[in-house]
């Protein structure tokens, strides 16, 4: 061992050293290996920071290790300068998150209070029987002004209607027969352009008996953030079975 | 006429309420209600006008699609 020591340099007793001398040696040996220790001890990073399995450091500043506490099932790590040490758990971007199911019936069903942390909203109407045949109508935010577009058929002209709401474009038919329409609001929480959606559909056209599928694409002439949306008929009908599911895209 | 029922559903809180229409939403589907019906009665005059226009050319609608095609 090298005198002083190779690493911190601590002065240890030498071999011509008198005995007597040896509490003051100690003294000049021990106080620098205990401040040192402490030192090691203050800048190491602590393991019971992590308390909880999946846990993780993250730094909140320089040489400034934090806990970040495991995140939900499914979710990844995202960088987000607005957090204390800089990342996030989030949901994986494009993934849909189902925000609410529900039962439809009466003549009108309104989703309230919808949240506005997503980038695009999809509503999945499944199995409905209108108590009668009818066209599917939906507003936003209660919007009964003339602001909503015919939808536009990708392979057709507009379908010509009142534009006080958004319409499915073919009656669908009272028959229980399996439903499916989803519409998909790009951008719905932002509130300083207009709203553009795309619409698909299979279900059973009333008129030719047939099981029909659509895809068209749409707009709302409205820059208001959509935070509710009401689903009825063109005509008297009442829902007689059916679900809608409300998705959240990242 | 059967009470018009309004199902609510606040996503935010999980609360579901179904009540009757009150007096706006009601005028409002009266009026939603009239469009719909005078749209179908131009539908209809519109078809019938049509119909009629054919017969007096003496033509199909297919021979008048062939002609503006």
């Amino acid at each position: 061992m090298t005198n002083p020591t190779s690493n911190y340099g601590f002065q240890m007793p030498t071999a011509t050293d008198l005995v007597t001398d040896l509490p003051a040696d100690f003294a000049v040996f021990g106080q620098p290996v205990d401040t040192q220790m402490k030192a090691n001890a203050d800048a190491a990073t602590q393991k019971a920071t992590l308390t909880t399995k999946g846990d993780i450091y993250a730094a909140s500043a320089v040489s400034t290790p934090a806990r970040l506490a495991v995140g939900a099932n499914d979710t990844v790590l995202t960088a987000d300068s607005t957090q204390s040490t800089g990342i996030k758990w989030s949901a994986l971007p494009g993934s849909y998150t189902l925000i609410s199911t529900t039962n439809l019936s009466g003549s009108t069903v309104s989703l309230t209070s919808i949240p506005q942390t997503y980038q695009d909203l999809v509503l999945v109407f499944r199995d409905i029987v209108p108590s009668a045949n009818d066209l599917l109508r939906l507003r936003i935010n209660a919007v009964v002004a003339s602001v909503y577009s015919p939808l536009r058929p990708t392979n057709g002209a507009g379908i010509a209607c009142d534009q006080s709401h958004l319409a499915s474009t073919i009656n669908i038919s009272s028959s229980a027969v399996d439903s499916f329409l989803i519409y998909q609001f790009w951008n719905y929480a932002q509130s300083v352009a207009y709203k553009t959606l795309s619409y698909n559909a299979t279900f059973l056209n009333s008129g030719t008996a047939t099981i029909q599928t659509q895809m068209a694409f749409g707009g709302i002439a409205s820059s208001e953030a959509i935070s509710s949306l009401e689903l009825t008929f063109s005509g008297a009908s009442t829902f007689s079975a059916g679900q809608v599911l409300l998705y959240g895209v990242k | 006429m059967a009470k018009l029922m309004k199902l609510i559903h606040n996503i935010e809180t999980g609360e579901i309420i179904e009540r009757e229409f009150n007096a706006a939403e009601l005028a409002q589907w009266e009026i939603d209600k009239a469009k719909t019906e005078a749209a179908a009665i131009g539908e209809a005059t519109k078809a019938t006008e049509k119909a009629a226009l054919l017969a007096k050319l003496g033509i199909t609608s297919d021979e008048a699609a062939l002609l503006l095609s």
